[in-house]
């Protein structure tokens, strides 16, 4: 664990000025992560010759180095989780089958029946196009994309961004010193 | 000894990556929906580890490319093909569907963010006589799916009890699912009924992920035993 030239305050101060230089969204996201604070337990020594001690709850602001962590976690969040959603479920639709309606059925009736339909069953094991929507069947605005694909990212990438953040989190880990 | 220059070096690297602000940029676009649609993908691998191969399918017709609901919808809309997953579990059939709005025993609608429901009971939902919001009583298995990027909201879980209550009694999973945590929302999900508490279901925890994919697979093995 290295040894640092920096304060917990400084360090913090740092990563926001950063963060609001490159993506002023991104650093009011973090800053709303570190502003929920956290709950800790106070207890109250009795006043009064009562034998139990007062026990209660107190919302009071994450510590400098909790901040920190608070903030490194949404990074994390952010740039290594998502990429790794997008990658499971790329895995997981890829290991799954497509069902192609018969032919005699789309031309009947759409398809929709309340017996099951035949369908030949094809593509299992092959990578799957995933797209989320963008505008919603109610928005009334359609300008814009419709939908976005979902598109892994090199799994390098991924563990790249992880090394990162570690690297990062021991630069901004004080508990030793 | 590390310097604010070597601090200052670290979060700049981290930023400037392929992976960084331009990857939040992404995130912002799509919200919740690729958490959502993470969880899908692990029911589908709970069918596969149960021994069947699920199928996708598309409310239009064949899947490709496989679209996710960007905001609660019906069953029967056929705005654009929108995906899901059907499967047959010893001669039970099944359907998964992400985004899609169930009439509650209270008769109010309620998006779940996934699900599982009978597979017949969808079809009917979905015949153009009879196009229908699936009532409760269909609904096998209900996750909300929640992507944070910091401590979920307590309301979240008061708000997914409620919905959950007015399922009815044939629910048989049901979860709130997030990649984060909040202490106080585990000890409200204690009570037996309540929602599983599916917290930190991320890769970055491949157990918590099987804990999900367990209880899934244990529960439709309960089901198709009879």
């Amino acid at each position: 664990m290295p040894d640092h030239q920096y304060d917990a305050e400084q360090a913090l101060e740092t990563l926001m000025r950063r963060l609001r230089a490159k993506d002023d969204s991104l650093a009011t996201h973090i800053q709303s992560a570190i502003d929920v604070g956290k709950d800790v337990t106070e207890t109250e020594p009795s006043q009064d010759g009562r034998k139990k001690a007062r026990v209660y709850r107190k919302a009071v602001p994450f510590t400098r180095g909790e901040a920190l962590k608070v903030a490194l976690d949404a990074l994390q969040a952010y740039f290594v989780e998502q990429p790794l959603f997008v990658d499971s479920v790329a895995t997981n639709l890829a290991k799954a089958a497509v069902g192609v309606p018969a032919e005699h059925q789309r031309i009947r009736g759409g398809g929709i029946s309340e017996e099951p339909e035949t369908v030949f069953v094809e593509q299992a094991g092959e990578e799957k196009l995933v797209e989320i929507e963008l505008q919603s069947e109610v928005q009334l605005d359609k300008s814009g994309e419709a939908t976005m694909p979902l598109k892994r990212k090199e799994k390098s990438q991924i563990e790249e961004q992880q090394r990162l953040i570690t690297d990062l989190r021991d630069l901004v880990d004080f508990t030793e010193e | 000894m590390a310097t604010i220059e070597d601090l200052e070096n670290a979060i700049d690297a981290l930023l400037n990556h392929p992976l960084g602000v331009g990857q939040y940029q992404l995130v912002q676009r799509v919200g919740d929906k690729a958490y959502e649609a993470y969880v899908f993908g692990l029911c589908l691998r709970a069918v596969r580890e149960l021994g069947v191969t699920p199928v996708l399918r598309g409310i239009t017709g064949t899947p490709t490319p496989f679209i996710f609901r960007g905001a609660p919808g019906q069953i029967h809309s056929r705005t654009r093909n929108y995906g899901y997953a059907e499967f047959t579990l010893k001669g039970h059939e099944f359907e998964i569907h992400a985004g899609v709005e169930f009439r509650g025993t209270s008769g109010m609608t309620h998006e779940l963010d996934v699900c599982i429901m009978r597979a017949a009971d969808a079809r009917a939902c979905r015949n153009p006589q009879t196009l229908d919001d699936p009532q409760a009583a269909s609904l096998v298995g209900g996750w909300e799916c929640k992507f944070y990027a910091g401590s979920l909201q307590k309301g979240l879980g008061r708000a997914f009890v409620g919905l959950i209550d007015d399922m009815g009694s044939n629910v048989r999973l049901n979860g709130l699912c997030s990649n984060s945590s909040h202490p106080q929302l585990s000890d409200y999900f204690q009570p037996q009924r309540r929602p599983f508490p599916h917290f930190r279901l991320t890769p970055l925890e491949p157990s918590n992920e099987d804990i999900f994919v367990n209880q899934f697979k244990g529960e439709l093995k309960k089901m198709t035993a009879a």
